[in-house]
């Protein structure tokens, strides 16, 4: 039964896309069953609106609702409705409410020696965990199908969604985030959502826009630097006063030449869009 | 003669409000049927591992972010309940199993949280193509065409943008919104 949960998590990390957007210090489930230390309980705090949890009854898995005060062991998937709320309790070491339409899976939660080690998984929606680092030291990590973030004597808020990729809002502390050919240090008050932090991230979609905002603007290539910057700065507008777009078919096409003068921003395009599709985004119509 | 007129005139008048009311659109596949007694989180995974949505699961996601439940047990039901909400043009003609267009999810969205809207908007009431902008420019859905089929991904993405604009009035950062905690 213990080896049918570790391959369905296993099966449903690497159908999320964790595996490319793994560090080199990051755990895949099946390892981190296996992992060294105590296995540890988390604690349901609270549930608002409905919550389901993946459990093994009768041979086959089934979902049942979660209740507040019952312990969640290692391995256990959760899922929230709309208006829905679940607040998780990690020992003394961490707090974590996942939000309204969220997936999650507690891969690992171990303790060896001082050390806490958690390792969740976030297939959709939003968590906010708040990382206490004065009960001792604390190796606790979220990872998504785009990037995996540790989290450590840390507080914010991490969401993903299919269409626009992954947010951060770092409240206090500092977050590191890793994913495939990128790191970044995030501190409170950040937010990561439009910045370009490199391939796989939610950046090429804010690429896209950009570029689609900018050739709209300047159809006769007339349009000086700091015009251009002002279309990025401020995209098409809305209704009349802003012109008609052209759609995401322009995400198809390579960047204008005139964007030649912003390599970056070229580069991060191509980039970001190869492998757009590898993460498991729909945003494109042909 | 000058009351002739001025008849002709109301005729014309007459005739343009009939004809914008129209005839209420077709319903093809009014009897089909969804799984019964589905909870929300189970519908927003089945959904969401969808490479379109259908208009039939299109409308049950509406009515659980309105209502938090769906107690329809046919596609013509949802579809009747939602005409009589306003929350989908009257003359729209439905099919259950056709995939969910990008403009007519706007639309929906836009009803449903009762949006304000832009110059456009607000002048020439909902169509597809303003409210797409509208949601677009408020961060509930990403850029791209009116006429796309809705992945079930991004479906279940606006739904839950939807739903904390509902609840609290704004659309959090990291979900792509303008800000605000959930």
């Amino acid at each position: 039964m213990r080896f049918r949960a570790v391959c369905l998590v296993a099966a449903w990390a690497l159908a999320a896309g964790f595996a490319p957007a793994q560090p080199a210090t990051t755990t895949s489930a099946p390892q981190a069953a296996a992992g060294a230390g105590q296995a540890q309980q988390v604690e349901v705090v609270s549930v608002t609106g409905a919550a389901e949890k993946l459990v093994p009854a009768g041979g086959k898995e089934t979902w049942q609702a979660i209740r507040a005060g019952e312990k969640l062991s290692e391995l256990t998937i959760l899922r929230t409705g709309l208006r829905a709320k679940v607040v998780l309790r990690f020992a003394d070491r961490a707090e974590m409410t996942i939000d309204r339409a969220t997936k999650v899976g507690i891969g690992e939660f171990r303790r060896q020696g001082d050390l806490t080690r958690a390792r969740v998984g976030l297939k959709y929606g939003t968590v906010q965990a708040q990382v206490h680092s004065a009960a001792g030291p604390n190796d606790f990590q979220i990872s998504t199908p785009v990037a995996t973030l540790s989290v450590r004597g840390t507080g914010g808020q991490a969401g993903f969604t299919g269409d626009m990729g992954m947010g951060l809002m770092g409240t206090h502390g500092t977050w590191q985030l890793a994913g495939q050919g990128f790191q970044h240090s995030l501190t409170a008050g950040e937010s990561t959502f439009f910045q370009n932090l490199g391939p796989g991230f939610a950046a090429w979609l804010q690429m896209a826009m950009n570029q689609r905002g900018t050739q709209m603007g300047d159809a006769f290539g007339g349009l000086s630097p700091q015009e251009i910057q002002n279309l990025l700065n401020n995209g098409a507008g809305r209704g009349l006063l802003g012109f008609f777009g052209s759609g995401s078919g322009s995400l198809q096409t390579p960047p204008p030449p005139w964007l030649n003068g912003m390599p970056q921003l070229g580069r991060s395009y191509y980039q970001s869009h190869e492998n757009g599709y590898e993460n498991g985004y729909y945003l494109v119509g042909e | 003669m000058r009351l002739h007129g001025k008849a002709m005139w109301a005729a014309a008048l007459a005739a343009v409000f009939a004809a914008g009311c129209g005839q209420p659109g077709r319903i093809d596949g009014p009897a089909a049927k969804l799984p019964a007694g589905e909870s929300s989180p189970a519908y927003l995974d089945r959904v969401a591992g969808g490479k379109t949505v259908s208009e039939n699961d299109a409308a049950r996601g509406i009515l659980l972010l309105l209502d938090g439940q769906d107690p329809a047990e046919t596609f013509q039901q949802r579809v009747e309940t939602l005409r009589a909400r306003g929350i989908v043009d009257a003359s729209w003609d439905f099919q259950a199993d056709r995939a969910l267009t990008r403009g007519k999810l706007a639309y929906m969205i836009w009803r449903a949280c009762k949006l304000p809207g832009g110059v456009t908007l607000t002048l020439a009431g909902p169509s597809q193509r303003y409210c797409l902008r509208e949601l677009q420019y408020r961060g509930f859905m990403a850029e791209g065409t009116m006429f796309t089929p809705v992945s079930g991904m991004e479906f279940l993405a606006v739904l839950t943008r939807a739903d904390h604009y509902l609840q609290t009035g704004q659309v959090p950062e990291v979900l792509g919104g303008t800000g605000g905690a959930p």
